[in-house]
């Protein structure tokens, strides 16, 4: 059993609040991932969860048992916690056998038993026979897997991961992805893990924490975060998002049905509308240029159709991505290869009405 | 990949032991606590009761020494010989140390490797030797090469080193090193390209010299020279050697004639103390913004190298001029000290009737002052080294990895010896374990102390240096698979930051084991050491005896150099503290 509870955590370092009052409930065996930009205060929750850092206000519970509060935190050594750090932090000094081997040698262990557990952890990441080498003589993705052996071998019942691919290129990065979650699901670990890539954090998790500026922005199943972000900082943290300004000029009568949205004098979209949202409020209607259809003539009716001319597109490979004009903004879309349009080219746009999502 | 890994930790101020258990937090109180104490006793205390001293204290109050310490004439008379001899030793370290360190960086001179390391070699004798050995040499009548100069006959153009001009002559064949490090430093990392383009634009090679390159490093010949200046004023070994025989008085000899004495007047030499404090640090602040406009010199990145210029006829001219000046600082005293140290009468040329080994024997067995000299020379150093490195790691500490409160205050601190000359040290040491409840005056414990002060700036530096090789998050590691901040530390960061450790302890006990301008102020009979019995037994004429201590601290002292230098190129090339990809 791990779970998380965190509730009101703060910390600032100086002038700088890094985390301003933070709320969180991790269930057991779940993937949950820290995600925001660089200062949004990911890390430092990070820290404070393996306590390394103590809380300036808040506390920390796993299973119930307060870990970290204002009055006291129970030290690294003692949470039995994993840890992956970004730069590995593999001890140059000792072979990689030795650095898996460490945590369980400030234990009561027999020897014997410390080999087997020190292989088996090995065996679980893959590099049977490099036992005896010394972390310098790895390339990057080997060192990324004595790192993470290092940190099961001591069989933690929550694994902590502080950007731990984003040293490893990009086919490399994807690989471990897969072995990651695989990881997750074999073992029954909690994992906590920090990213700044909203893809690797979609691909990996079962829930995404976004934060940004020490605040948590949503916290959601990465469908949901995409689909139905928030705010509009989640909406264009979270891939590419067409973000239109307008204003509610029909609420629907049935929760969860479309309402009107005015972009534009001569423009009205359908679009979901959240809960609670009355007539001539602004917002803004979020449209991912995937959901966008391109045509040269005109769509049928149920659909919001907005006309417009290409202004530039650039090929991709698996994608075409068009910049078009239209009387409200320029919008991206991205469609698959097919027809193709030319610059200057008249066309027409159109959207179902449920991938138009207004946002406060 | 390290830039990534501190690029990542950003923004997030690091604490690897930020958080802990009581016990825990006991255990790292007491260690660093038990450090900062000393440090603040060792330093902090000596420097109130030089203050206090200064102004009359324990007795009466008054300002009546700092007065007479800067209008009574003979205070004066060594004020204003300090100061002549500072200026003229920057001026000599300039017109020495540039021309040298132009010809070794950046001309195609033979045996530059050579001459390079042969200035190495004038700065790591301790000055009062070359003094011993320049009295070999120079001394008025017996000297060797006085006795050449009279046999030709030429009459009254004896030279005597035992003057003014003697001690700033030795003095700057001594620290010349310092501004031709610096200059020959600044040198090789000029950026070629801002030379190359002043000859594109029809610059001849000496109008680029003159006009693009000497201005270029014109802050460190500047602030090398007045290090240079700084330095010599606090050399008490050749200042007492060569200098108090012609009765020339510098402020270091005239504090210790005033301790001396008997009654030993605290009070004055404090006062004179404290203007040759004064008179350092602000040499020394200026020094400082002078390097600091050391930005001019752009670093080169991947290995631009600057061209050497090609000297051809004047190639072996210059190098004997080299040779001349190597000859002068390095070569001919370590010559002169070791074929004294052989021979049965110093004045006699080393035939083979005059060879012995009995001024060894008596060096290191028979004479007893300069046996003790040895034995406690190497526990002091060894002994101070390691004190010294456990302080400086905790300082280091406390500034890297812990976010108390004070501790750049600790950090600042532990270089303020550098503006204390060794004489002053000693009086303020002097009077603070005078009074002290322990017994530590007039015992060994007084010098350790001293050689510790001493090397306090070399200890904290070196081992802030070490530890910022360790990433924090490699102890964080450690932590989190559950070691404890003792294990982290025994385990993991020692056993890293070990080579570092060990490069710096190299180079407190390389100083420690050479004292002399405090030791000549707290040793007492019983506590010589190797630079006491030098002094004192050439006081009495032994220079053979002299010659073969000095022979045995040279090749210690080169020793111990040698595996600094290896130590240092294994540091930089081998072991990373965080891996590389």
């Amino acid at each position: 059993m791990a779970q998380i509870s965190i509730r009101g955590l703060k910390k600032g370092f100086d002038a700088h609040h890094a985390v301003r009052g933070l709320d969180l409930e991790i269930q057991d065996k779940e993937f949950v991932t820290l995600l925001g930009p660089s200062g949004c205060g990911k890390t430092t929750t990070l820290r404070l969860l393996a306590g390394l850092a103590a809380p300036d206000a808040g506390e920390i519970a796993i299973d119930g048992q307060i870990v970290s509060s204002k009055r006291g935190v129970l030290p690294p050594e003692r949470r039995r916690m994993g840890m992956v750090f970004q730069s590995y932090a593999l001890w140059p000094h000792m072979s990689v056998f030795e650095n898996v081997a460490f945590g369980l040698t400030l234990k009561r262990t027999s020897r014997r038993e410390i080999r087997e557990r020190a292989e088996r952890a090995l065996a679980m990441v893959g590099l049977e026979g490099l036992a005896a080498r010394t972390p310098a003589a790895l390339s990057g993705g080997q060192q990324q897997r004595v790192a993470l052996a290092r940190s099961l071998v001591t069989e933690p019942a929550i694994l902590l991961l502080d950007e731990p691919l984003s040293n490893l290129d990009a086919k490399l990065r994807e690989r471990m992805r897969v072995e990651l979650k695989d990881l997750q699901r074999r073992t029954g670990i909690t994992f906590v893990y920090v990213t700044h890539d909203q893809a690797e954090a979609m691909a990996l998790s079962d829930r995404i924490a976004v934060m940004n500026e020490g605040l948590l922005q949503q916290f959601a199943a990465p469908r949901a975060i995409y689909e139905r972000p928030a705010n509009r900082f989640i909406a264009d943290f979270m891939g590419a998002a067409n973000l239109l300004a307008g204003m509610v000029e029909e609420v629907p009568s049935v929760a969860g049905a479309l309402g009107v949205v005015r972009v534009d004098p001569t423009l009205r979209l359908q679009a979901l509308l959240p809960a609670g949202t009355t007539k001539d409020k602004t917002l803004t209607v979020m449209i991912r240029p995937e959901d966008i259809a391109i045509t040269r003539d005109a769509p049928e009716r149920d659909r919001n159709i907005l006309p417009g001319i290409v202004v530039s597109s650039s090929f991709l490979g698996n994608l075409v991505d068009y910049s078009v004009e239209t009387a409200c903004l320029m919008l991206r879309v991205q469609v698959s290869r097919g027809t193709m349009f030319e610059r200057a080219e008249r066309v027409y746009l159109s959207v179902e009405p449920e991938r138009c999502v207004g946002i406060d | 990949m390290r830039a990534a890994a501190h690029a990542g930790a950003g923004g997030v101020p690091t604490g690897a032991g930020e958080a802990s258990t009581a016990a825990g937090d006991a255990i790292r109180a007491v260690t660093l606590g038990l450090a900062v104490v000393a440090f603040l006793l060792f330093i902090g205390y000596p420097l109130c009761w030089l203050v206090f001293g200064a102004v009359g204290l324990p007795g009466d109050f008054s300002p009546h020494f700092l007065v007479r310490a800067l209008t009574r004439p003979e205070n004066v008379a060594a004020l204003v010989n300090t100061a002549l001899l500072a200026i003229g030793v920057g001026l000599l370290g300039i017109v020495i140390g540039v021309p040298v360190a132009w010809a070794t960086a950046r001309t195609d001179v033979p045996l530059r490797n050579v001459f390079h390391a042969l200035v190495g070699l004038a700065y790591i004798l301790p000055p009062y030797l070359t003094s011993v050995a320049y009295i070999i040499l120079l001394g008025p009548n017996a000297g060797y090469l006085n006795r050449l100069i009279a046999s030709t006959g030429i009459h009254g153009s004896s030279i005597n080193i035992f003057s003014a001009a003697g001690v700033t002559f030795v003095i700057a064949m001594h620290v010349y090193a310092i501004p031709y490090f610096l200059t020959y430093g600044a040198l090789k990392s000029v950026d070629p390209s801002l030379e190359e383009s002043a000859r594109m634009l029809g610059a001849g090679r000496w109008t680029m010299l003159r006009r693009i390159t000497l201005p270029l490093v014109a802050p460190a010949i500047t602030g090398g020279a007045l290090l240079a200046a700084i330095n010599s004023m606090a050399l008490f070994g050749p200042q007492a050697f060569l200098g108090l025989p012609a009765q020339i008085v510098y402020l270091p000899t005239r504090i210790y004639g005033a301790l001396s004495g008997y009654p030993p007047r605290y009070a004055d030499a404090s006062a004179l103390s404290i203007v040759l404090v004064l008179v350092t640090v602000i040499g020394l602040s200026v020094q400082r913004r002078y390097l600091g406009h050391r930005s001019f010199v752009t670093v080169g990145g991947r290995g631009v190298r600057s061209a050497r210029h090609a000297l051809g006829a004047l190639r072996w001219p210059l190098a004997l001029v080299l040779l001349v000046v190597v000859a002068l600082s390095s070569i001919a005293p370590l010559a002169v000290l070791v074929a004294a140290a052989f021979s049965k009468v110093w004045t006699e040329p080393l035939t083979l009737d005059n060879v012995t080994l009995a001024n060894f024997v008596a060096a290191l067995a028979d004479n007893q002052i300069a046996a003790r000299g040895v034995f406690n020379s190497f526990r002091l150093a060894i002994a101070a080294a390691t004190l010294a490195m456990l302080i400086g790691l905790a300082i280091a500490y406390l500034d890297l990895r812990t976010r108390l409160r004070g501790r750049r205050l600790l950090d600042y601190l532990a270089i303020l010896p550098l503006g204390l000359p060794g004489t002053v040290l000693a009086v303020a040491l002097l009077q603070a374990f005078i009074r002290f409840p322990v017994p530590i005056y007039g015992t060994i414990w007084i010098l350790l102390i001293a050689y510790v002060a001493r090397s306090m700036p070399i200890a904290v530096r070196g081992a802030n240096g070490a530890l910022r090789q360790v990433d924090v998050s490699l102890e964080e590691a450690a932590r989190v698979a559950g070691a404890s901040w003792l294990t982290t530390v025994r385990r993991i960061l020692l056993p890293i930051a070990r080579s570092n450790l060990m490069l710096a302890w190299l180079l407190v006990f390389i100083p420690a084991l050479g004292e002399l301008s405090a030791t000549i102020l707290l040793y007492t009979n019983g506590t010589e050491t190797i630079s006491v019995a030098i002094f004192r037994l050439s006081d009495l004429g032994q220079l053979e005896v002299v010659a073969a201590l000095s022979t045995v601290l040279i090749v210690v002292i080169l020793v111990a150099t040698l595996v600094t230098q290896w130590l240092a190129a294994r540091g930089r090339g081998g072991t990373s503290a965080v891996p590389n990809m």
